[in-house]
């Protein structure tokens, strides 16, 4: 079944930059796909126009069949609980604590916004937000301010958060563009583990070849804006995989390839 | 070896000294001007100036020792003056906080809401804060609650300015963190715009307080409550003896709020 298919989808910034033009894919639910590509390549920007905070200049997203570009923000919202994001910079509020991080999760949800904050968290909440927080080994720090954890705990927090939201489909753009190797390992294996347990889709930039053949069942390239490959993992074959292995996405370009 | 010539070096050199343009020109003048009528009409001379010196050997003289005969009505004034500095300015710093939002760029995307916000915020800053005063004793009547209705718009004015800028400089991440999950704007704020700049507000809250007490004292002297009446009687009456006390204790609790406010300060930050 598909989970949200990219149709055609260009974006152009008003300043004539265009980040992404004509990219189209398929992701069924419960899939795990890399997306790679360097720095510029629209990985970001196709992440944003999923999630509905940059608008497509043309083409098609829909999530369960259903149109996702163009909505009105309360539309947006509703389509944002079921999506959630784990960003390269972490994004946790850094002078509160891991715990109130992790109730955060629950604000699109929970019918009130106050009842996700502290004081005010229903037990069930709290209860729930210690149990996300178990999960990503963090139970041990849940009182201390965010900021004072290591690069790679903040990121075990904001996974933390997105169980909490209990999204469908989780996007996660660079996890580890900003973790030493072996932290990254970790919050890899991580978000993996966690979101097959749950069979949630789960779409991941990278820009390491090396780590996406470890993780993905497929791998989708984008260079300069354009889709370059588009393969299931065990189906690469060598000549792409030395393509993917030299970083030499480039040279993919010249021939766009899809497999179905 | 440079690459030109030192003959060349003439046009590129920069002038010593630069005359003012038209404007520059007009500018000076118009200083000039009301420098020169300003100090002729403030009729300074030798003879005045040695008079006030004399006159300051009468006050001292008069002044000490302070009476304190008057110490419990006066007392009492002064913890007026206090009450209306603490309510005028925490009602002006939790007002502050909208004001605040709706002025930030980061916040408030229409345009018009902002320069709106901000335009009475400038109302609030560029009228004085005696005259504020003065037309709230008109509005409402002598007594505290004109002062404590001046103290808290001189606190939105400063405060909300300073809340906004800090609100401005935010990592927009944990923003769009929260916003990614679906919350509404309410939930994003709540959560990841004003805890991070809480700090920040305190300290400038706590500052704001500093200047609402030294604010209060001087709001009694145009009948908007307080210490102030008192001040102003006791240098009316020529009770120069009373009006040191008074004045000495204006010192020690000004001194007392801004030691304890920057205690606290240190602690947040």
């Amino acid at each position: 079944m598909v989970h949200l298919s990219i149709q055609q989808v260009g974006k152009t910034y008003d300043d004539g930059t265009e980040a992404l033009s004509s990219v189209s894919f398929d992701v069924n639910k419960g899939e795990g796909v890399v997306l790679l590509g360097h720095n510029g390549s629209g990985k970001s920007t196709l992440f944003r126009c999923i999630n509905g905070i940059e608008n497509t200049s043309s083409g098609k997203i829909l999530y369960n069949g259903q149109p996702i570009h163009d909505l009105s923000k309360k539309e947006i919202r509703e389509v944002r609980k079921n999506i959630g994001m784990v960003f390269q910079q972490f994004h946790l509020v850094g002078n509160l604590s891991v715990f109130q991080n992790v109730l955060f999760g629950g604000l699109g949800k929970s019918p009130s916004s106050i009842s996700v904050f502290g004081p005010f968290a229903k037990q069930e909440m709290r209860m729930k937000a210690l149990e996300c927080l178990d999960r990503v080994g963090l139970i041990h720090v849940s009182k201390k301010r965010a900021d004072s954890l290591s690069g790679g705990q903040q990121q075990r927090v904001a996974i933390a958060r997105m169980l909490m939201q209990e999204p469908e489909l989780v996007l996660a753009d660079e996890p580890i563009a900003s973790l030493d190797p072996s932290a990254g390992k970790e919050v890899m294996d991580l978000l993996w583990s966690v979101v097959k347990e749950r069979g949630m889709t789960v779409i991941c930039t990278l820009h390491q070849p090396e780590i996406a053949l470890q993780y993905a069942e497929r791998i989708i390239g984008l260079h300069k804006g354009r889709f370059v490959l588009d393969q299931q993992t065990s189906q690469l074959d060598d000549t792409r995989f030395e393509w993917l292995y030299e970083k030499n996405l480039k040279n993919l370009s010249k021939e766009v390839i899809s497999v179905d | 070896m440079t690459n030109h010539n030192k003959s060349e070096y003439a046009k590129h050199m920069p002038k010593r000294m630069k005359w003012p343009g038209i404007a520059g020109w007009f500018g000076w003048i118009f200083f000039l001007l009301f420098f020169i009528m300003g100090l002729s009409n403030a009729n300074i001379t030798v003879d005045r100036l040695w008079r006030g010196l004399f006159n300051a050997g009468t006050f001292i003289s008069q002044a000490f020792p302070p009476d304190f005969n008057r110490i419990e009505p006066v007392t009492w004034a002064m913890i007026e003056t206090f009450e209306i500095a603490i309510v005028g300015t925490a009602v002006g710093v939790v007002i502050s906080l909208p004001f605040a939002l709706l002025s930030a760029k980061n916040i408030t995307r229409s345009p018009l809401i902002r320069s709106v916000t901000r335009g009475l915020l400038g109302v609030m800053r560029t009228v004085p804060d005696l005259v504020w005063a003065l037309i709230f004793v008109v509005l409402f009547g002598l007594g505290p609650l004109a002062g404590i209705l001046t103290i808290m718009i001189d606190t939105i004015a400063f405060c909300a300015r300073f809340f906004s800028e800090r609100i401005e400089e935010l990592n927009k991440g944990p923003l769009e963190a929260l916003e990614s999950t679906g919350s509404k704007r309410g939930g994003v704020i709540f959560g990841a715009a004003i805890p991070p700049a809480f700090p920040s507000f305190v300290s400038t809250g706590l500052f704001a307080f500093e200047k609402s007490i030294r604010g209060a004292v001087v709001l009694g002297l145009v009948g908007a409550g307080g210490i102030g009446v008192e001040l102003r009687t006791s240098m009316t009456l020529m009770k120069f003896d009373e009006a040191a006390a008074i004045i000495l204790l204006i010192l020690l609790v000004v001194l007392a709020v801004e030691k304890v406010s920057s205690k606290i300060r240190l602690r947040v930050i």
